[in-house]
């Protein structure tokens, strides 16, 4: 494909797409520390004890931005020291704290947030992003980068395995897959958006806001169930909220381990059945790309364009 | 001191963050007309769904909702996969991939 | 008594119809017209109706006649019993029960005995003068279908029976004055009798509409009961009932028997085939509206008022059509215009009582009117079709026959002894001189009596005109016509010499009560018009009840109105005969020319205008309306706005629709989101409601905040309760019970009803529920 709009020249799609994974990369390692932390609850009575050790200086963690930001390995083995030291920092909590990791909270939290704030915005911007590019390649690289943020906030929700997942399947194989699909059909719009049916747009987009007020006012107001999150946690203090640390085996939450847990006890059968959903989504997507060949029309003789074409389609 | 609201986050935090995504991908569906910003549009959806899943797999310290995103992403990827091959196929037959000129659904 | 025999009077012409209209068109049309077809057609037709007469004479002579004898010798009192036959019961409805049912007493015999005879004179009389027509058989279908129309008019025993009757001749009316239809003016002269007997019928059926309220019964039986005579002089509108449902009634009868204001059509019947202007409109048809009134009779003797518009329009009638005639050039119209003015005769005749006079009238007139028509068809057949008789004159050296015929019809119609008409026309006017009814002015009959006399001498007058330019003088007739001149076919001038025998026989059969001569026909009429009762309540009403005024006169008075009628006939010929011996008359034509007898003259050519006085009123205003109502309503309302106009709501409801299904995925998805918007915009009101259970002297109520995401008691949902029923939830007891969604309390405490505020903790809304407490009973209340 000789298309000028991929002559190589770096567009802000790949900018974003790198800075995102730079950014990524150094800071899922600065988070690591704070993984055995509370999980990002609502205890504000908690906040106010807080004044805890400091966290890792972030100098150690930006050697780590001189990668190239397209290799997300980093997440991967950050996952074992974060396992590693998640449960390191459960055990060596500050004996002085009624709460486990409660030391940790305020300088967590206030990182926390502010990576989550961050990394919110990540995902944001970057769909955004996605939603308004002409040229498909920029909105391919500001998916990927979407991507990645989103394994962040993953990440901060305690699901590293998933996180890992969601970049190498996402932002590894979708996209990959996207990528190659734009290079067969190369046909930007004209114009990305078109002014026709304004009216119907705004209303639509009016309808929209209005449905994602309605959603988050309720989405907003969540509480957890009451003693719903002392479930995780291993520790006896029933009355404070707690790191989800070991579960029964000495795993931790959210890891590979755990999930497989859950994958092969309660969702065997989908498990299973995806397996079956991939081998057909395989099967058909190749039927269906792949291209149909047409043998050229025969003519018998004296008839002017006659029908008569005998067309044997190898189906 | 900032508001409890920035700095203190929490589990409405995530879903309201799932919440913007869906509607930006929601959008994007709806107001593009390139077929493939819609299948990237929808993918963003799928990924606020699992956003949402895991936040509440979180909150109930649940490990299933870990699994049922697991298998969200698979089928999403057997979904991107076909969907993106009928994007080539109509792409083939019709010359190009604008959504909104593919209306012979219409009667 | 009843018999089997009396609806085969009408159903046998009736049959002949059948025939003809559907049979014998065909066979007519399959052999075009040759002669084994014709004599089918007119076999039947005139078959029937001669058989239908026979019919009537066997039962006239036979059953009817011993009834009347029985009557008659047993001292006259009451009403002879009629010969009644019942065929099925027609209507059952509520309180009306009516049959199919035919009455033939001494009236409707009579009547039966005029249309049978003449009818089958002028079917017969038809087959030669209709030879030629091409529409043989259709003809007599419609003159036989007519016959039998009239036969039930006449034979009916209730007042609907004889609307048939009379709606039936109406149809034949129009069927046979436009047969020629060919011609728009016949065709329109047919459409505006139509029309005129339909405005008529409408008054008829005003007219039974009363009486049937009033009454509670439309046979003759019920209507001449004792209960419907004391509902009669009932008061209604400020006048008595009687005199409604008779004016109504009478309506109607102008309708049909050519009247003012409904006589307009008749003159412009004579586009109709002579016979039939014999038949329909001389002799039976236009008679029925006599008939009617006679038959009514205790019922226009309940009210003297109307009694007196019917002898007032009937006498005002017949000196206005008399004079009308005066200026007609053309032969029909001239008969035409008499026998409107002879109706008016007859009008008065039953209008004051006589009612004796008007059906002897009737009968009398029947015979010499059908013969000067049929005559005047003999005449016409010999000017080659043409009617004017300013072109005839001195045709009694070539139609012998029909010369001698006309004389007798011309010497009965001016009231010269011993003819017909002489009898009938005296008759009458003395009953109206000696006619006293209660309410009239005074000298009201007086009054009649000279008008109708004036008229008499018109008639004379211009029935010698008549006869003087047509048969006397000098033929005025260019040679062609001249030439064809000829003597009708004997099936033409044997009617007319039949009629011409009846006109100047018929007459003794009512002779004045003058030197013990014999008044056969009043003993034969009373035995079904008077009524008994009329003696006391009505003395005057009830002495020309008894049938004639003689009674009132005396035999000198007799004579002497005897001798002024002659002298008047006589005065009338002589003036007519001096004038016109020549032809067209010199002195008429100069005095004319000029000045005001010039114009005169004119209106009284034109009819009196009223043709165009009725188009200018009635017409044009009518039709404005209509031709507005078709640009208004059908137009501009039903074409534009509902034809036009749903095909316009259904485009644009299509094009709308339309709109929603072209295809585009992203439309279909936008609908959903803005669906899914109107979705969650019009649930977003919370519900709350609660429950109680009262035991044990406490109640206990139960808080139902719903499922979803706002049913958990988050830190903001806010509940509020209201026991005791002040309004606000500020007391103890309810601020204990805040936020909480269970609550329990003595008896005491709670009030009758009880509130609860909701506030939503997602979208700060809030809800309340209000429900009355039953505190007696140990049971949950207030569950969904």
């Amino acid at each position: 494909m000789t298309d000028p709009q991929y002559s190589g020249r770096c567009g802000p799609g790949r900018f974003i797409t790198a800075l995102s994974a730079a950014i990524v990369v150094s800071l899922v390692g600065w988070i690591a520390p704070a993984h055995g932390s509370n999980a990002p609850t609502l205890d504000s009575d908690l906040i106010e004890a807080q004044n805890q050790r400091e966290l890792k200086a972030p100098g150690d963690q930006t050697s780590r931005t001189a990668r190239r930001g397209d290799q997300p390995s980093g997440p991967m083995q950050e996952s074992g020291d974060l396992r590693a030291s998640g449960a390191g920092l459960d055990q060596t909590g500050s004996p002085r704290d009624r709460n486990v990791g409660q030391r940790k909270l305020s300088e967590t939290s206030s990182s926390v947030a502010a990576l989550f704030w961050l990394f919110a915005l990540m995902v944001v911007g970057g769909s955004i992003f996605v939603i308004t590019r002409r040229n498909l390649i920029s909105a391919v690289m500001g998916m990927v980068g979407t991507f990645f943020a989103i394994a962040v906030v993953y990440a901060m929700l305690y699901a590293h395995f998933l996180a890992a997942i969601q970049v190498l399947v996402y932002a590894g194989a979708i996209m990959v897959l996207f990528v190659f699909v734009i290079m067969i059909l190369n046909k930007p719009e004209a114009e990305p958006w078109s002014a026709s049916g304004l009216l119907g747009k705004v209303v639509v987009l009016g309808a929209l806001a209005y449905l994602l007020a309605r959603l988050f006012m309720v989405l907003w107001g969540v509480e957890p169930l009451p003693g719903s999150l002392l479930a995780i946690s291993a520790t006896s203090d029933t009355t404070t909220p707690a790191a989800p640390g070991a579960i029964v085996d000495g795993a931790d939450w959210g890891s590979t381990r755990g999930v497989g847990r859950a994958l092969f006890t309660s969702y065997l059968f989908p498990f299973e059945a995806v397996s079956l959903v991939l081998l057909i989504a395989v099967v058909g997507a190749v039927a269906v790309a792949r291209p149909h060949e047409r043998p050229p029309v025969h003519i018998p003789e004296g008839v002017p364009g006659g029908p008569k074409s005998r067309q044997s389609s190898r189906s | 001191m900032v508001s409890s609201i920035y700095s203190q986050i929490t589990y409405g935090h995530f879903l309201v963050l799932a919440g913007v995504l869906f509607g930006i991908g929601l959008a994007g569906v709806i107001l593009r007309r390139n077929a493939l910003i819609v299948m990237m549009s929808i993918e963003l959806m799928l990924n606020a769904a699992n956003m949402t899943i895991l936040t509440f797999a979180r909150m109930h310290g649940d490990m299933r909702g870990h699994a049922l995103a697991f298998i969200v992403i698979a089928v999403a990827a057997a979904e991107a996969a076909v969907g993106l091959a009928i994007v080539v196929a109509v792409y083939r037959a019709r010359g190009h991939a604008d959504v909104d000129r593919l209306s012979t659904l219409r009667h | 008594m009843k018999t089997n025999l009396i609806f085969l009077i009408p159903l046998l012409p009736l049959l002949g119809a059948l025939f003809n209209l559907f049979l014998g068109r065909v066979i007519w049309r399959v052999a075009a017209g040759r002669d084994p077809s014709r004599r089918v057609v007119h076999f039947v037709a005139v078959g029937t109706v001669v058989a239908s007469f026979a019919v009537a004479l066997s039962l006239l002579v036979g059953p009817l006649f011993e009834l009347f004898w029985k009557w008659h010798q047993g001292g006259k009192s009451g009403l002879s019993e009629a010969l009644t036959q019942s065929v099925y019961t027609w209507i059952e409805v509520g309180n009306l029960k009516l049959d199919l049912a035919f009455r033939m007493d001494t009236l409707s015999g009579v009547m039966v005995m005029v249309v049978t005879f003449v009818g089958s004179l002028i079917h017969l009389y038809s087959t030669g003068y209709m030879a030629d027509e091409p529409r043989y058989a259709a003809y007599f279908g419609y003159l036989n279908l007519f016959t039998g129309a009239m036969l039930i008019l006449v034979l009916g025993d209730n007042l609907p029976v004889m609307f048939i009757g009379w709606e039936g001749v109406g149809l034949c009316s129009y069927l046979l004055i436009g047969f020629w239809f060919e011609n728009n003016q016949f065709a329109y002269a047919g459409r505006k009798a139509f029309v005129v007997n339909r405005i008529g019928d409408f008054a008829f059926l005003i007219g039974m509409f009363l009486l049937f309220q009033a009454v509670g019964g439309l046979d003759y039986e019920t209507l001449r009961s004792d209960a419907a005579m004391a509902a009669y002089r009932s008061p209604l509108w400020g006048e008595r009932l009687a005199f409604w449902a008779g004016l109504f009634l009478f309506i109607g009868a102008c309708g049909k028997s050519a009247q003012i204001p409904l006589y307009v059509w008749l003159p412009d019947a004579m586009a109709g085939p002579t016979p039939v202007s014999a038949l329909i409109h001389a002799a039976t048809m236009v008679t029925a509206g006599v008939y009617m009134v006679a038959r009514m009779s205790f019922l226009y003797a309940s009210s003297t008022a109307a009694m007196a518009v019917v002898a007032g329009v009937g006498a005002l009638t017949a000196l206005f059509a008399a004079i009308m005639a005066f200026a007609q050039t053309d032969f029909k119209k001239v008969l035409a215009y008499s026998t409107v003015s002879q109706l008016g005769f007859m009008f008065v005749g039953v209008g004051v009582g006589a009612y004796v006079a008007g059906i002897f009238h009737l009968v009398t007139h029947a015979f010499f009117k059908a013969g000067l028509f049929l005559a005047a068809g003999s005449v016409m057949h010999a000017m080659s079709g043409s009617g004017d008789i300013v072109k005839m004159g001195g045709l009694k050296k070539w139609l012998p026959w029909t010369h001698k015929t006309f004389v007798a019809y011309w010497l009965a119609i001016c009231g010269i002894i011993p003819f017909a008409g002489f009898f009938s026309k005296d008759e009458i006017l003395a009953g109206a001189w000696s006619a006293e009814g209660q309410g009239w002015l005074v000298g009201y009959g007086e009054l009649l009596w000279v008008v109708l006399t004036v008229a008499a001498l018109g008639t004379a007058f211009y029935m010698s005109r008549l006869y003087c330019l047509v048969f006397e003088g000098e033929c005025r007739a260019d040679d062609e016509t001249r030439s064809h001149i000829h003597e009708s076919p004997w099936s033409m001038t044997v009617p007319l010499a039949i009629l011409a025998v009846f006109s100047v026989g018929i007459g003794f059969i009512g002779l004045p009560h003058v030197g013990g001569l014999p008044n056969v026909l009043e003993s034969w009429l009373s035995a079904s018009i008077a009524r008994p009762d009329f003696h006391s309540t009505y003395p005057s009403i009830a002495e020309s009840l008894h049938l004639s005024a003689q009674n009132h006169l005396g035999e000198g008075g007799l004579l002497l109105f005897m001798a002024i009628a002659l002298v008047m006939g006589i005065a009338g010929i002589g003036a007519a005969w001096k004038l016109y011996r020549k032809g067209p008359s010199k002195l008429v034509a100069d005095k004319s020319a000029s000045g005001f007898a010039a114009r005169i003259y004119q209106v009284v050519y034109n009819k009196f205008y009223v043709d165009e006085l009725y188009d200018r009123i009635v017409v044009a205003p009518f039709r404005w309306a209509c031709q507005a109502l078709f640009d208004v309503v059908d137009k501009f309302v039903i074409d534009l706005i509902f034809v036009n106009g749903s095909a316009f709501v259904v485009g644009v409801v299509g094009r709308v629709a339309r709109w929603v299904q072209n295809g585009q995925v992203h439309r279909y998805l936008g609908l959903l989101v803005v669906g899914a918007g109107c979705i969650f915009y019009f649930t977003r009101e919370p519900t709350i409601d609660f429950s109680y259970t009262v035991s044990g002297g406490r109640v206990t109520f139960q808080a139902d905040i719903g499922a979803g995401p706002s049913a958990i008691m988050s830190k903001t949902t806010e509940l509020r309760w209201d026991f005791n029923g002040d309004g606000d939830s500020n007391d103890p007891e309810e601020q204990r019970f805040r936020n909480k969604t269970e609550a329990q309390l003595p008896i005491a405490d709670v009030g009758s009803q009880v509130t609860l505020w909701y506030t939503d903790p997602v979208f700060k809304s809030t809800a309340k529920t209000v429900k009355p407490v039953d505190k007696n009973s140990d049971r949950v209340g207030g569950e969904q």
